[in-house]
Formats: C-alpha cells, sequence, structure tokens
C-alpha cells in the first residue's frame, strides 16, 4: 500500500509506460483502504504496489490499438520491412563468407549493396509520408534467418551448403517480395503513388535477385551439391 | 493523523501497442523498481478480482 498518493509520481509513471510500451492509454488505478480493526501504526503500512498483467484477450481489450486505419497499417508494415531489411544486411556477411560457389558469392555481395540502397529507399519513404524512419520487431525474418543459419551450421559439405545458403536467401526474398507488393498496393490506395513507385524499385530489385538466385540454383548449384 | 493509504494497481499488458511481447526482462526491471521505491510490490499474471 502507499500512504497518501503521490498524483504527479504516478502520472509521469503513466506517461512513461505508454511510451515505453507503445501504448494509448496504460491504466493505473488506486483504492483507499481503510483498516478493518483499529489503526495501523506507521510502520506495519507496507507499501505494495500491485501489478497485474492480463491474460485473457477480452482483458487486452482495456488497450487501444496503435493500429486504427490502413494508413496506420501501411506505416508498421513500413517500419516491419526497414527492420527485416537491416537485419538481412547484418546477415549477408556472414552468407558470404560462407559460400563457396564464386558466382553465388558475388551475389550476395551485390545483394549487401543493393540492401543497403533499399534502406536509403524505405528512409526516403518515411520521410515522404511525414512519419519517422523506425523498425519494429519481425518475427517472420528472424525465424527465417535463424533457421537459415542453423541449417547451415549442420551441413558439412560446401557444395551442399551452397545450394542451402540459395534456399535460404530465397526465402527472404520472396518475404521481401510479399511485404513490398503489399506496401505498394496499400500506397496506391492510400494515394501515395509517389511512395509506392520507390517501393517498387526495392521490390524489382527483389524479383530480380530471386530470379539470379533460381537460375544459379537450377543450373550449377543443385547439380554440384547432388 | 497519518494520509490514508492506497492499494494501487497498475495494469500492464501482455504486449506492446506493436504487437510485440512484453519482456520478462523488461517486467522484472519495472517490478524491482517498483519495489525498490514502495519497498514491495506484488504481480497477478491475472486479475484477482
Amino acid at each position: 500500500m502507499v500512504e497518501g498518493l503521490d498524483r504527479p509520481f504516478w502520472r509521469a509513471l503513466r506517461g512513461r509506460l505508454e511510451r515505453e510500451l507503445s501504448q494509448d492509454e496504460i491504466v493505473i488505478r488506486a483504492q483507499e483502504n481503510q483498516p478493518v480493526v483499529g489503526r495501523l501504526e506507521p510502520s506495519s503500512l507496507s507499501i505494495v504496489c500491485s501489478v497485474i498483467t492480463l491474460e485473457t484477450e477480452e482483458a487486452m481489450g482495456f488497450f487501444t490499438k496503435d493500429i486504427k486505419t490502413l494508413d496506420d497499417l501501411f506505416v508498421h508494415t513500413l517500419r516491419d520491412i526497414y527492420y527485416a531489411e537491416q537485419q538481412i544486411a547484418k546477415n549477408l556477411p556472414d552468407m558470404i563468407e560462407k559460400a563457396t560457389d564464386r558466382s553465388l558469392k558475388n551475389g550476395f555481395e551485390t545483394h549487401l549493396a543493393e540492401t543497403k540502397g533499399q534502406i536509403v529507399r524505405l528512409e526516403k519513404v518515411f520521410k515522404m509520408h511525414g512519419v519517422e524512419a523506425k523498425g519494429v520487431d519481425c518475427p517472420a525474418i528472424d525465424g527465417i534467418l535463424k533457421e537459415a543459419s542453423e541449417v547451415a551450421g549442420d551441413v558439412d559439405d560446401k557444395s551442399v551448403l551452397d545450394a542451402a545458403l540459395i534456399a535460404a536467401a530465397q526465402a527472404v526474398e520472396h518475404y521481401e517480395i510479399t511485404r513490398y507488393g503489399t506496401l505498394i498496393a496499400w500506397a496506391n490506395q492510400l494515394g501515395r503513388s509517389d511512395c509506392a513507385s520507390v517501393l517498387q524499385q526495392n521490390l524489382d530489385e527483389e524479383k530480380a535477385t530471386d530470379s539470379k538466385l533460381n537460375t544459379m540454383a537450377l543450373k550449377k548449384v543443385n547439380q554440384k551439391a547432388a | 493523523m497519518s494520509a490514508p493509504s492506497h492499494l494501487v494497481q497498475i495494469l500492464v499488458p501482455k504486449e506492446t501497442g506493436n504487437g510485440t511481447p512484453v519482456s520478462k526482462e523488461w517486467f522484472d526491471s519495472f517490478l524491482k523498481e517498483l519495489t525498490e521505491k514502495f519497498g514491495g510490490a506484488t504481480s497477478f499474471v491475472r486479475a484477482p478480482g
């Protein structure tokens, strides 16, 4: 229990939690305690705050969701792919190092440079749309990259490893292709064809990379691995 | 006469507004902060009623 109620403190705490947890509203409630018998001595007033996490979907309804409109969803997805591109840029050097086939290595190196350019384009789209450029966690790309790393760690033969790296890279490309396709459709729907045309450049690069990887796998790498 | 005591409840969501789960580390650190400030804090994973 807390003695007295320092309202400015609780107001500030609520504001901080709303920012840290990206919530429109955090509920903090207080009720005055009346001793049932006698009078509590100050020393016996143990100060207790109860913190409640809510488990049910119904309970989650107490909290306002951040995504209310298609525009919010567009910005959220833009932040999702922004995070994803950053994770890909972090992981590509490892893939370049692991690749044995010269053309595959070169392909990954080219794509790393492209990925850095795509991040810059995304920052341009954020700016055009008047929102802050920041990422949101994307468990999907984290999962794809984690699995790629685990599988690569289990492959001993270098030719088979190249085939595994192509498969992983294509999984990444396909994820990006679906995200960019959606973002372009939403941008056009929202009347932001200017944003859509910048995003289209990223989509075109992802599709071209996927196609190159496909050709590499079918014409050479898979045969060497077999 | 001392000021009346209050039971304060903070309803912490399981996920942030971005859909990211609130991490155990964040929660533990928040609980520690309250414990240090008020001398004690109790957490419930479901509302006690």
